[in-house]
């Protein structure tokens, strides 16, 4: 994991609408561009378009870490949740949100 | 389920675990699909997600001047001005979320951001719902910001998001939540009864 320390900033500025698949090659990045690439198969994200930086925060499932899109160098959080996490805490908020049970945040361990 | 029962019925046990996962990951779908539908200055925009056999990723905008719960915390509290840019922003961002039926449930200091030119940020729709079915029950979100009705038990509306924020608006200004108790019993009592010092 490579730390990126000095992301640039407002590059999501400006940009009203990021679209929800990763751009291809270009490296010039303007609405039109995007919008003019309908011969191009549909991608979709994956983290090897991400260089992760470093850590943000801690979440309930997960981490969340600081990107950037190697193409286009977009700054990003990016929030990773982890399925088996997922799971644990799914048993535990039953257990909180049943009734007659106290109600106190209790991990199966 | 007794040991017994699970050693009998392994079929089951896969069942239920299935039953569980699949509850989470509805729930999970549920944050993408309503987030991802709030379009709005002062909620942190998602762009998309994917996932590989271990994880989810959401990919989030980034508000690089972190929470304002750290904030917070290292003012103790907030001059009136700024708390009232916070609450008018934040009101803002809820007003978007219920006209577009959707209620966020765990507004706290925790979930507002700080982004590019100070704009504050709702995040974290882990907990929110839409209101499109009917009137929700379901306990959810930080003790200290429930909503009476929460607490009792009753059914509930987007106006639990309102009192989280009249409740935050206090914390701004006095440093601490109104309804702050040394245990949960005692802070549910003093929400039920609406006292506090």
């Amino acid at each position: 994991m490579s730390a990126q320390t000095s992301p640039p900033v407002n590059v999501l500025q400006g940009s009203s609408r990021v679209n929800m698949t990763p751009e291809g090659s270009s490296q010039v990045h303007s609405k039109k561009q995007n919008l003019a690439s309908p011969s191009k198969e549909k991608r979709y994200w994956c983290l090897d378009d991400f260089e992760i930086g470093k850590k943000l925060g801690k979440g309930k499932f997960g981490h969340v870490y600081l990107c950037r899109t190697k193409v286009g160098h977009k700054v990003v959080a990016l929030k990773a949740i982890d399925k088996t996490q997922l799971i644990r805490v799914s048993i535990c908020t039953m257990q909180c949100q049943t009734p007659h049970v106290p109600n106190t945040p209790i991990l199966p361990s | 389920m007794p040991d017994s029962t699970r050693a009998e019925h392994p079929d089951l046990t896969i069942l239920i675990c299935l039953l569980w996962q699949n509850n989470m990951l509805h729930q999970l779908h549920r944050e993408i699909a309503l987030q991802g539908t709030l379009v709005q200055d002062n909620i942190i925009r998602l762009f998309g997600f994917f996932f590989d056999s271990k994880r989810v990723y959401l990919i989030l905008e980034y508000a690089p001047m972190g929470e304002i719960y750290e904030k917070l915390k290292s003012a103790k509290k907030f001059d009136e001005k700024q708390a009232a840019t916070f609450v008018r922003e934040v009101a803002k961002a809820l007003d978007h979320c219920h006209k577009n039926g959707v209620i966020h449930r765990d507004v706290k200091p925790e979930n507002l951001l700080i982004g590019y030119n100070d704009k504050t940020k709702l995040a974290d729709f882990g907990n929110a719902c839409a209101t499109n079915s009917s009137r929700r029950n379901t306990l959810c979100g930080t003790l200290d910001y429930l909503a009476p009705e929460m607490v009792k038990n009753e059914t509930y509306d987007h106006n639990v998001d309102v009192w989280a924020l009249g409740v935050m608006t206090y914390e701004f200004i006095v440093g601490h939540p109104p309804f702050e108790a040394a245990n949960p019993p005692l802070t549910f009592d003093r929400i039920r009864s609406g006292k506090f010092e």
